[in-house]
Order: structure tokens, then sequence, then C-alpha cells
């Protein structure tokens, strides 16, 4: 059998922060802390959480922008952050990214043909003409024309920005690419007009996308397999349909809630009542509904179901 | 009628004359009552809620009236606006990092209003930001009265912040964004908090939001703003249930349902909004729109009414409700 497209194992990435006197210990925070998953090819995997729940940093980590605390990430098997520095820049060309902000992470002084055939010029050797119908081929992939390529960012809107940098980050034919936040800076309108073309290129060239979100709407979209995040762990994990549909973890629950639905009718966000932050119990206890005991004084491990889905909780609401 | 804007317009200056961000707006708001602006970025959603504030960029032109408990505030000047703001209308902004002073402790921040607008002592002002402060809910009042802004958390702060704009009991409270830079769950929180706080007061709520879906459970009645100018207001339920513009239409459709099958495409609105200043003299939307007409570019938007205060700006649109 062959290795899985993406396996992340017992990924920890701890950040030290400023001392708070000069004789006191540098305090840690644990950015992420223990997360494990496996992505196959063509199975497109969402990662959801709040700010500070870890996601941006295990992006980054996916990406080799970051090096780990410890754990791996493998890429068809082979360990990212153990490759010598030519294989790492072999392998980048299969792993690209897009971020959130459509406006700084296009250079404004590069014609768009520039920007979009740079991954092409620094990580493949392919020939001048190639390169320029790749180009041509990549903007016409996300609904721009051939003559676009000439103009500058400034030209465009936010959408059409957006989409100039999902040809840039598609016109190696990645194996992978990281959304982060791909959508979450553009008005209604034009993010439909973004989710459209990236689920036609998950259609068309078969790419697998790790999407990194706070919207679940987004997520559910684009990805078969979601992970909940929390406080540097995942809660929950499963298939998309079913776990927003039906969340087992209080926390998802919390956020699947909390999400404002045009089709449903609007119920009170129910508040926990205030406890102490916990040290060795479930990090996410002092904000649950259904917290007992024992969820402050042992943290719930991860653990597999029958139906494909991880939950991390000693009381999880369906049975 | 506690509030009542006819015919707003605003002109901001620029290199190339002046700019129309906001055109031919009229709505009102009933004590108590809460309405929601929607719109995207450019719609003019934010100039509207500045406009009643009268905090609109130096140099900027307001033409029309905003009739407020009996005076029009397009006509006052800086001095009886600034005793109105804070006092009879409180703003809450986006961002309350930037909106809270960082030097000054919160308590203090909170109180300044109480004696600044309502005379009362220091010491007096405090204990009542105390209180203030304990009515949105903050953990522990008393130290989160004592705390400089950097050492709470967003969604404290813009708790804070609803308590300093509460502070004086106004009539009317302008929310710009108030949630767009927090968690979903703390915007579910801090929303609710806010309309039980104006259920209890009958304080009237401005909600200015880019997400429909936020207006929808937060408020009465909704305006829809597309390049600068009004598309479609009514009840929300009846916006939402038979929204009648083509705008709001599209806005329904483009967004991604919770529980829609994976790989479907959206209902994209093809293009960009037009620059402010460069849209059609007629309809903002013409051009975007699928159904645009030649007359559409050219003429007035026309205002259709239907049951139950439930209004319409489309050509299109005839008098029975249906598309033409």
């Amino acid at each position: 059998m062959s290795a899985p497209l993406l396996q992340v194992a017992d990924l920890v990435k701890v950040y030290s922060l400023a001392r708070p006197g000069w004789f006191a210990p540098r305090p840690k925070r644990l950015a992420v802390d223990g997360v494990s998953f496996v992505v196959e090819a063509g199975r497109s995997f969402g990662v959801v959480g709040e700010s500070g729940s870890g996601k941006s940093t295990l992006a980054r980590a996916v990406m080799a922008l970051e090096r780990p605390t410890s754990g791996s990430v493998r890429i068809e098997g082979r360990s990212l952050h153990d490759l010598p520095r030519g294989e790492l820049r072999a392998l980048r060309a299969h792993i690209q990214m897009i971020f959130q902000d459509p406006y700084g992470s296009l250079d404004p002084r590069q014609r768009v043909a520039r920007i979009v055939a740079e991954p092409l010029i620094s990580l493949a050797r392919v020939s001048r003409r190639e390169r320029a119908a790749r180009v041509e081929a990549a903007l016409a992939a996300v609904g721009l024309s051939g003559a676009d390529a000439a103009k500058y960012p400034h030209e465009f809107s936010g959408g059409q920005r957006q989409r100039i940098a999902i040809a840039r980050a598609l016109i190696t034919r990645p194996k992978l690419v990281v959304a982060d936040e791909p959508v979450s800076a553009l008005d209604v309108s034009i993010q439909a007009q973004v989710l459209n073309v990236m689920t036609d290129m998950q259609r068309d060239s078969g790419v697998t996308f790790i999407v990194i979100s706070h919207d679940l709407a987004v997520v559910g979209r684009l990805c078969d397999e979601v992970a909940v995040m929390f406080r540097g762990r995942f809660v929950e994990t499963g298939p998309s349909a079913a776990l927003l549909a039906k969340p087992a973890h209080p926390y998802t629950r919390e956020l699947v809630d909390a999400e404002p639905k045009l089709e449903q009718a609007p119920a009170a966000a129910p508040e926990a009542p205030p406890r102490p932050d916990v040290r060795s119990g479930c990090a996410y206890a002092p904000r649950c509904l259904y917290a007992q005991a024992r969820c402050l004084e042992e943290a719930p491990r991860l653990t597999a179901r029958g139906d494909g889905r991880r939950i991390a909780c000693h009381f999880p609401l369906l049975g | 009628m506690l509030l009542e804007v006819r015919d707003l317009a605003v002109d901001l200056p620029s290199p190339a004359g002046p700019l129309s961000v906001v055109r031919d707006v009229s709505f009102s708001l009933d004590a108590g009552d809460s309405l929601g602006v929607v719109g995207e970025s450019g719609s003019g959603k934010t100039m509207t809620a500045l406009a009643l504030m009268g905090l609109l960029p130096d140099g900027a032109r307001v033409s029309g009236a905003i009739w407020f408990e009996g005076r029009d505030l397009a006509r006052l000047d800086e001095a009886e606006l600034q005793k109105l703001r804070g006092d009879r209308i409180a703003m809450i902004f986006q961002e309350p990092m930037t909106a809270l002073n960082p030097l000054h402790r919160i308590g203090a921040q909170v109180a300044e209003p109480l004696v600044l607008h309502r005379g009362m002592t220091k010491r007096a002002a405090w204990a009542e930001a105390v209180r203030l402060l304990d009515r949105v809910r903050l953990r522990d009042p008393e130290r989160a009265a004592r705390a400089y802004p950097f050492a709470l958390s967003g969604g404290e702060r813009q708790r804070a912040m609803i308590a300093m704009a509460l502070s004086c009991g106004p009539k009317l409270i302008i929310a710009d964004e108030p949630t767009t830079a927090l968690d979903v769950t703390v915007q579910a929180k801090i929303l609710d908090l806010l309309a039980t706080l104006s259920a209890q007061t009958e304080m009237a709520t401005l909600l200015v939001s880019h997400d429909l879906a936020v207006i929808a459970r937060h408020c009465r009645r909704v305006l829809v703003m597309y390049g600068g100018a009004a598309m479609e207001s009514g009840p929300v339920e009846a916006v939402l249930r038979r929204a009648r513009h083509p705008y709001t239409r599209a806005l329904l459709e483009a967004r991604p349902r919770p529980g829609a099958p994976r790989g479907e495409r959206l209902r994209a609105i093809a293009g960009a909004a037009s620059p402010a200043g460069e849209a059609p003299r007629g309809c903002p939307f013409a051009g975007r729109c699928p159904l645009t007409l030649d007359a559409c570019r050219a003429t007035p938007l026309p205002t259709l009414e239907f049951e139950a205060d439930h209004r319409v700006r489309c050509l299109r649109v005839d008098a029975s409700g249906r598309l033409t």
C-alpha cells in the first residue's frame, strides 16, 4: 500500500513567550498539542477553530514554514522536516499555499503573468514557451483572460486577486494546497466566485485542499473530512457532512449553534456558569454546558468511534 | 418615531471632485426597535452610520434630513452634536482596541461619559461604571474596572465598550460591525447581550453588518444597501422569505448553505461592485444584475411599497412584486 498524501503524527509546537521578569523562566505556550491525522489524495481536509486554537500554526507546519517542536509531517511517506534542502525544494512544487489576504499576498510591482509563473520559475524547470502556456491555462481555469496577464494586481477586485493567488498556487500542478481562510477577507457576493473556482479545481485537477477556516459552511462545502480544533488539540474529527449536521463534541455543537444562519430560527446562546480554568482536565470544561466532575480532572483522549469519527470527550452528545 | 432619515446623501471630497458615497437613503426607527443595515464593502452602510453621528470625514457634504427626537442632526453644529454623542446616541465600533484608550483603566473610560454628560463626581461615576460592567456580564467587574484594555480579551473589551455606550442610557445605539473581529461563539453572546439590554431599556438599535445572517438573527427590520443606495427594506422575515430585489436574491443565493451537498456550485454574482463615484446614475447594481435594461442605468430608482413597510427599489419589479 502506498503512503498517504499527508500524514501528521503527534505534532507539537511550543512557543516561548517573553520573560515576565529578569530572572523568571520564559513561559511556554502550546500552540499545537499532539495533533495526528491522515489525508488521502483527493480527500480534502478542513480544520476549523477559533482564533488562538492553533489552526494557522498547524497549517504553517504542514507547509514546512514552521519547524515543529516534536512530531512529524510526512508527504507521501517522506518526512518534511528531515529532508535535505534540495529535496525539500523539489517537494515544494507539490505543496502550495493560498493566504487570507489577496491584497498582501501579491507583489504590487509585478505583472500578473510574472506573479502566477513565480512558482514555476523557482521550483520547476520549464521552457519560456511552456511557462506562458501554463500561465494562460491557469488564468483561464480561474475565470480570467489571457489579457489579464499583462496587468498589475491593483487593477483587479479582491475576488479576482484571490483567483490570481489560486492560479499561482495551482500552476505547478501541486498535489496539496493549504488554504488559510481563503475567502474570509472577501464580500459575500465575491466569496461564491472563489469557492466555485476551488470546487472546479478539485474536480478537474484532483488537487487536495487543506482548508483552514473559522467558517463551518466554507469548510463543509470544500472538504470531505473536517477536524475541530480547540486550544491546540483536535476535539472532534470526521466526515464533514455528518459532523456538521450532528456534532458529538459539545464544543463542535457550540460552534454550529453560534454560526448565524438564515434558514433557522434564532436560539439564544446559553452561557455555562463560570468555572476556574483547569490544569489537568479537559481544556473546554470551563465553558462546557455538559461538564461533570471527571472532566475537570482527567483530559479526554481523542478516540475513534465506529462511524469514522474521532472524539475527545468523556460524555459525547450522541450515544 | 425616534429616528427618521430622509433622502440622505453623502459626498466625500476627492482629487477628482466630490464622490457620491451615499445617495437617496431613507429609513426610520421607533424606540426599542432594531434595524440592520447590510451591505458589502463600498455599499455606503458605514458612511450612513457615521452621518447619523456627525462623524463623517473632514470635507464631507451631507444633504437630506436626519430627524432625531424632533431635531435635524444634519443641521446641528459640532458642539450640539457632541452633547448628543455618548449621551442620547451611543456608538460601538468594530475594533474595541482602537476605540478604547490603552493608557486608561477600563473603569475610568466607562465612567467618563457620566462625568462629562451627567456631571457625576469621579467616585460616583466609578461606582456606576462597576455596576455597568456587571450588567454587561463581565466576570469580576471590580477587577475589570481596574484593568487596562490590553489585559482583556477581545470579547471582554467589546463588553466594556457596550458598558461605556450604555452609561448615559442612550435612546439609540449604533453598532458598526461590532462583532466582526470576534469569534462566532463570542459574537453570538455579545449580540444576544445587546438585544437583551435594548429590550430592557427601550433603546433602539441600528446594527451595521456585512453579514445578512447576523442581522436576520438579531434585528427586526433590515435595510439592504448597494453602491451607496437602498435596494430593499422591510421586516427581516418578509425580506428573507419574499426577497424581491434581484440584488437581495443574489445575495441570498451566493451564501454557502450549511448542509448543502459537497461540490454543488454556488450562484456567484458575476463581476464586482463599481468603485464609489463610478456607479451608474440610475441603479448602482445595473450591469452586474442579470436583468439590466438600458433604462436601469439612467432612470432614478423608483420606490415600490408592499405589505407591512416592505420597500423595493427596482425598475424590474412590478406593482405585484414580481420581476418583469
